[in-house]
């Protein structure tokens, strides 16, 4: 197959060489085949092209071969296509041990960094919470939960937001048609809407579209929560998860059992982890099965801020 | 009910073992854990800290100091005053409060290290014949003096164990390097995980790990298992891998495979594609029959 390719190639690169002789003739004076011009010109385009190790190199159109097959039939790029393929064998989860956050809020920012979101968009959010009046208060990050059972990707009409092999819940925005069905679907409230020009549109910014960190956003499509999927791709942790400065994030592959601290950068085992600090889920009764689990804020590090504190009273007398 | 039987048993068995001879029993506490010395001299700042820290964490159990009036619980929490407390050595009582035991709670994770030092220092002040015990530096207390280990591994495939044997360089001669800090680690996706607590080389440069039997492996059980020196700082770098068919095989099953509602339209249920189908049949069929109804009444005429 590979070698019936070369031979195209290079039987293409003897024409092409042929043509550029016929239009060297053509400039010395020889009228001969002028007709053969325009190909020479096709011959001489050449498109930029960034290698994996960060060079710009030249490539003649013509030689150019895709590394693989793409669907033709979906019409996907293939960023979008190995986006909707996912990491075979994997399985993320995240853990959030709430006695450690003290609302930093390194995790939104970086995130908002990265997927070129605008301040008040939230792919992760660190909301304060108090369960009831006489409850403790504590701080609790809150991305999507990536759900083994999605409400958001039954309701899409259009097959834009999916789940992958690896567990992520991605969305397509060159697919979204801005409906919105999987706002109101989600019981986490995870997902943001593109009510109005992106920050990308506004700096023009012209990446070809790249699925798993949804950048550029485009104006009325929805934007979430990717896990980072283009860094787990580098076998690096989550932007939330790197960023935070203490100790709050835990990160891994449920298949290996395994989940990795972001600050500290210590792995260790995520059932035992799960089990020795009874954690929970948000919402469980609702059969969502998601792939963020919560550690109580028990033992906490950090005091609730008073000031948040004087907040959430004024919030409960209302 | 043959296996609950055997279980209620080993419960039972476990419970009166718990109760009878285990609490009556002396706590014991690791030598290695005995040796164990502050690293900060006591002082009376050390004593004050620990005062306040004792009244706040240890009153309610112990009572106040000195006043042998400890809550009546079995065992006995004990008044620290007491001879009881006088005769432990310093690591002993740090290990005590580091990781307790049944009714006396473990303060490893809300006290830290210092605060537990304090403690012992506010403890002793009501120990008249102690004699205070400091290191000079706590971490060079009892290591291995000489450089350039080697580290040497084998695996016992069947019991899931390794030794490691590590030698160095000690005064030109080629030594069995003991109290070195070894840890065990597995090759996970973000980095290594810590397979338990690193393991102190014996006299003879000897560690023995001893692996959980049910770590998740690859899809053929394959585990890749490193071991480290942790005093990285002191003695540089020194790993050994391997790669183990210890692990539980990984049966991947892709989520995509099973049908369910959350898939794409090549994934659609059975039940789903059944009933809607048979709900658009049954209406065609409804008004099929009532264009033959009226058909059958035309024909009447």
């Amino acid at each position: 197959m590979c070698d019936t390719k070369e031979n195209a190639g290079a039987s293409r690169l003897d024409f092409l060489k042929s043509g550029l002789l016929a239009g060297a003739a053509a400039v010395t004076g020889v009228n001969l085949l002028s007709s053969f011009t325009p190909i020479e010109t096709s011959s001489e385009q050449k498109v930029k092209v960034l290698t994996p190790d960060g060079h710009i190199v030249e490539v003649e159109e013509a030689k150019m071969v895709p590394v693989r097959e793409i669907k033709q039939e979906l019409g996907l790029t293939e960023l979008q296509q190995r986006g909707r393929e996912g990491i075979a064998g994997k399985h993320w989860v995240m853990v959030i041990d709430l006695a450690k956050c003290r609302n930093a809020r390194k995790c939104m920012e970086s995130c908002q960094n990265a997927h070129h979101l605008k301040p008040e968009q939230h792919h992760i959010n660190v909301l304060q919470m108090q369960d009831g009046e006489h409850t403790a208060p504590y701080y609790m990050p809150k991305p999507c939960m990536h759900c083994d059972n999605t409400p958001c990707t039954k309701v899409c009409p259009v097959d834009a937001t999916f789940k992958r092999q690896d567990g992520i819940v991605l969305i397509d925005n060159e697919r979204c048609i801005g409906c919105r069905f999987c706002v109101a679907a989600c019981p986490y409230s995870a997902r943001v809407f593109n009510w109005t020009e992106t920050l990308d549109e506004k700096n023009s910014y012209n990446a070809p579209y790249n699925i798993e960190l949804n950048v550029p956003q485009k104006k009325g499509t929805i934007s979430k929560c990717l896990f980072s999927a283009d860094r787990l791709r580098e076998n690096k942790l989550p932007y939330c998860v790197s960023a935070c400065p203490n100790g709050t994030y835990w990160f891994g592959d449920m298949n290996e059992d395994a989940v990795t601290n972001g600050t500290t950068g210590e792995t260790v085992r995520f059932s035992e982890l799960i089990e020795k600090n009874d954690a929970y889920t948000l919402l469980p009764e609702l059969g969502t099965k998601p792939n963020v689990y919560y550690l109580p804020a028990k033992d906490r590090q950090f005091p609730f801020d008073p000031e948040d504190k004087k907040k959430l009273n004024e919030s409960h007398k209302h | 009910m043959n296996r609950y039987n055997t279980l209620k048993h080993i419960a039972l068995a476990l419970t009166l073992t718990i109760s009878n001879i285990g609490f009556s029993q002396e706590w014991t506490v690791p030598e290695d854990a005995k040796s164990v010395v502050s690293s900060v001299p006591f002082s009376e700042m050390t004593q004050q800290q620990g005062k306040d820290l004792f009244n706040a964490n240890c009153k309610s159990c112990h009572g106040a100091i000195g006043a042998n009036a400890p809550l009546p619980l079995n065992p006995s929490p004990g008044d620290p005053a007491s001879e009881r407390f006088a005769a432990q050595v310093d690591g002993a009582l740090f290990f005590k409060i580091t990781n307790g035991r049944a009714g006396m709670p473990s303060f490893k994770n809300t006290l830290s290290d210092a605060d537990r030092w304090a403690l012992i220092s506010y403890i002793r002040t009501f120990h008249p014949n102690y004699k205070g015990a400091v290191a000079e530096n706590p971490s060079a207390v009892n290591t291995f003096k000489g450089g350039n280990i080697q580290m040497k591994v084998s695996f016992d495939d069947e019991k899931h164990m390794a030794t490691v044997n590590l030698s160095g360089t000690e005064n030109g001669s080629v030594v069995p390097a003991s109290s070195v800090r070894v840890g065990a680690f597995v090759q996970r996706y973000f980095g290594q995980m810590k397979l338990g607590e690193p393991i102190k080389t014996n006299a003879s440069g000897v560690a023995t790990f001893e692996f959980p039997t049910d770590l998740q492996g690859d899809s053929i059980g394959q585990l890749k298992i490193i071991f480290k020196l942790i005093d990285e700082d002191k003695y540089g770098l020194v790993v050994a891998e391997q790669t183990v068919n210890w692990g539980e095989k990984f049966v991947y099953q892709n989520p995509l495979d099973q049908n369910a509602l959350w898939g794409d339209r090549t994934a659609v249920p059975t039940w789903l594609l059944l009933s809607y189908f048979g709900v658009v049949l049954s209406v065609f069929a409804v008004i099929g029959w009532v264009v033959l109804q009226l058909l059958k009444l035309k024909n009447l005429k």
